[in-house]
């Protein structure tokens, strides 16, 4: 999953990314409106965190200018929490609204919500015969036992388990699972593609070839 | 009202009152006595004509002859135009022409004349006694030997006045009238000015009053307004139409007064959120690095705490910013208010489910009597007050303590709720500043347990924008209550 942030306070920005790389989400930053904008158009993020008082473009302008042709989901982070406020921000669009300060723990989990509202998969646990990935724990089950990945092996599984039986190109895994700051060396996604099957069995992820892969 | 007199519309009354009596009797016994004197004067001068024209009648028959004593023939002609005067049917004017013997030459034939006795002259000396009784109003003139001459008139009755001496005066004329009609026409003045007076001092105080009740009106409306301005509705302005007058002066001085003070408390209020806003973001900094720092699961001991000690600071400081905005935002009255009809014990109960785990962790027992009853309000801002009540009566008890919370209808128009607890209670001088902002009455327990010491003081700004009161009672040793009326 590939998260754009958008704040344009440094501290928060390098705490927040580190956090959300921490959960094994791809992250890309902006720290001010008009790059976050340009961001965000450019790439089909899965989900986009802004802040709304920022130089430049604050958040309404960039929601305003991303709906024009996108549908991301977009979760507000402000310091702004009057009622008419948090109206104003999920009536020009925005999907979700959090206040500063927040748990990190909470700003995780409405970003998790977010994630499987857009992909159609409202349940946080997916069962794929013997095989159980939960979402939320960011843990894998392999017959009740845990199984050991890596954040960017479960992110992958992830993405394909949201997208059950859809073939997923790698061009499209590598937007999704990468950040703007990784080298996209072009055997990266066999290599985790090949862990995955060491680690769940060789019939969990299809390839097709030319297509992409698929969780069926 | 304050005290009846000490209230300026009776003070302004009764000087007005007092002014008005002494113009008016003044003004009605000089017009009185101006007016009597006048009347009388004008009897006087119709007398006196009366009498030079009779006394000029005095004849003897003999033209140019001596008026002799006992002389029976003296005539008295009675002038043509004082004939009508001297009718026989006028009741009110009379005349006498008496010889100095006592003989009565002649004398008019009105009742009046009957009945006087005749006037009298005091043999030997130069002295004339009339007796006429009070109503009557006499002129006498008397004359000595020759006809149509008097020596002199007697202005009053029993008066006397010289003759020359050696000449013996030969006659008396006397005329007099009645004072009735004079008399009555005064009494009927008198009254008619008693009147008047009267019905002038009724006018008069009853329109003092009025004005001076227009007058006080205006002070009232300045001093219900700035009543209700104290009350904390800084909205209102004092409406006077008259803005010339020096009430209206004054009226616009205090509402520039409340511009300025609303402006200053606006401002005032604006800082306290815009602080708080640019509070949470570097609050949401260290919050998220300590907990992101947590998360590393080899972190030492130490760094631990450390980590933690940061965190739960950073938890304090998100809730003085929550408290503070909330404050703020009361504050400043600038909230579109939200106000519905709410269930009170629905409310208490759902803030009591909140707190029932903490209330478990430390063994205190949550008891609850909720009746349902009905106020208008904003929902989750009485949540917070019940909350913040209940909160602070299982932090400040012993585990085996109980706190009890109850909703009931209090009277027809207001209900109750009270958060009683059978704690430590809370000292005597801790009491009146309990719901002070940032007054902590355990001034050593500050900052722990996340205590912002604005719990209280957000609870009084709740209940009273919702018109509402809130009280405590306390001893120390035997628990504290809490009481929130609120209109129903």
């Amino acid at each position: 999953m590939r998260i754009l942030l958008v704040e344009d306070e440094p501290n928060l920005l390098t705490t927040l990314a580190r956090g959300l790389r921490g959960e094994g989400y791809a992250v890309d930053t902006a720290d001010n409106g008009d790059d976050g904008l340009m961001k965000a158009l450019d790439t089909d993020y899965d989900t986009i965190i802004l802040d709304v008082l920022m130089p430049g473009l604050d958040g309404w302008q960039v929601l305003e200018g991303l709906r024009k042709s996108k549908k991301t989901p977009v979760l507000m982070l402000t310091a702004r929490d009057a009622i008419p406020d948090r109206i104003r921000g999920l009536d020009s669009g925005a999907d979700d609204y959090l206040t500063k300060p927040c748990h990190l723990d909470e700003l995780f989990a409405r970003v998790r919500a977010l994630i499987r509202r857009h992909s159609d998969q409202p349940n946080p646990q997916i069962n794929v015969g013997d095989i159980v990935i939960d979402t939320a724990a960011l843990k894998v089950f392999q017959s009740g036992k845990e199984i050991v990945l890596t954040a960017r092996e479960f992110a992958l599984v992830e993405y394909l388990a949201m997208r059950r039986g859809q073939f997923v190109s790698r061009t499209t895994l590598y937007e999704h699972l990468l950040d703007e700051e990784d080298s996209t060396a072009s055997n990266l996604m066999d290599v985790y593609i090949y862990n995955l099957r060491k680690k769940l069995g060789s019939e969990l992820i299809q390839t097709r070839r030319g297509v992409g892969y698929c969780i069926e | 009202m304050t005290n009846l007199f000490q209230s300026i519309r009776w003070r302004l009354q009764a000087w007005h009152t007092l002014l008005l009596v002494v113009v008016l009797s003044g003004f009605g016994a000089v017009s009185y006595l101006f007016l009597r004197n006048n009347l009388y004067n004008e009897v006087e001068e119709e007398l006196q004509r009366g009498l030079s024209a009779l006394a000029s009648g005095v004849k003897s028959e003999k033209p140019g002859g001596e008026i002799r004593l006992s002389e029976p023939a003296l005539l008295l002609r009675v002038p043509r135009d004082q004939e009508q005067r001297f009718a026989p049917d006028n009741e009110h004017s009379f005349y006498f022409a008496v010889w100095i013997d006592g003989q009565i030459a002649r004398k008019s034939s009105s009742p009046l004349a009957e009945d006087l006795p005749v006037p009298q002259w005091k043999s030997g000396t130069d002295r004339i006694t009339v007796r006429t009784r009070g109503k009557l109003r006499e002129h006498i003139a008397f004359s000595s030997g020759r006809a149509n001459k008097l020596f002199g008139e007697l202005k009053s009755p029993s008066a006397g006045k010289g003759t020359r001496p050696g000449e013996l005066p030969r006659a008396i004329v006397l005329v007099g009238c009645s004072l009735e009609n004079v008399d009555s026409e005064l009494r009927k003045l008198g009254s008619l000015l008693a009147v008047s007076g009267v019905v002038i001092f009724a006018m008069g105080t009853s329109i003092g009053w009025l004005f001076s009740g227009q007058a006080i009106n205006s002070i009232g409306t300045i001093s219900d307004a700035a009543k209700e301005i104290a009350a904390g509705d800084s909205s209102l302005r004092i409406d006077l139409q008259d803005t010339d007058s020096e009430l209206g002066e004054l009226a616009s001085v205090l509402n520039e007064s409340f511009d300025r003070l609303r402006d200053s408390q606006a401002r005032q209020a604006q800082f306290t959120a815009d602080a708080s806003h640019e509070l949470r973001t570097p609050a949401f900094v260290v919050l998220s690095q300590a907990q992101l720092a947590l998360r590393n699961k080899e972190l030492s001991e130490e760094n631990r705490e450390a980590f933690q000690v940061c965190e739960s600071a950073a938890v304090q400081m998100k809730e003085l910013i929550e408290s503070l905005l909330v404050l703020a935002r009361q504050d400043s009255g600038a909230q579109s208010e939200v106000r519905e009809t709410c269930q009170l014990d629905k409310i208490a109960g759902e803030a009591v489910d909140l707190l029932q785990p903490l209330a478990s962790k430390k063994g205190v027992t949550v008891r609850t009597e909720l009746k349902p009853v009905e106020v208008t309000g904003d929902p989750s801002l009485l949540r917070q007050v019940v909350a913040n009540l209940v909160n602070n009566a299982i932090e400040y008890i012993k585990p085996s303590d109980e706190v009890r919370i109850s909703v009931d209808q209090d009277s027809e128009s207001s209900v109750v709720l009270t958060v009683a607890d059978n704690g430590p209670g809370i000292s005597p001088e801790n009491l009146p500043r309990l719901f002070d902002r940032f007054y902590r009455a355990d001034q050593s327990r500050s900052g722990q347990n996340g205590h912002t010491g604005l719990g209280l003081a957000i609870c009084k700004v709740i209940v009273e924008a919702h018109q509402g009161e809130i009280s405590v009672s306390s001893e120390l040793g035997n628990g504290a209550t809490f009481s929130v009326n609120l209109p129903a």
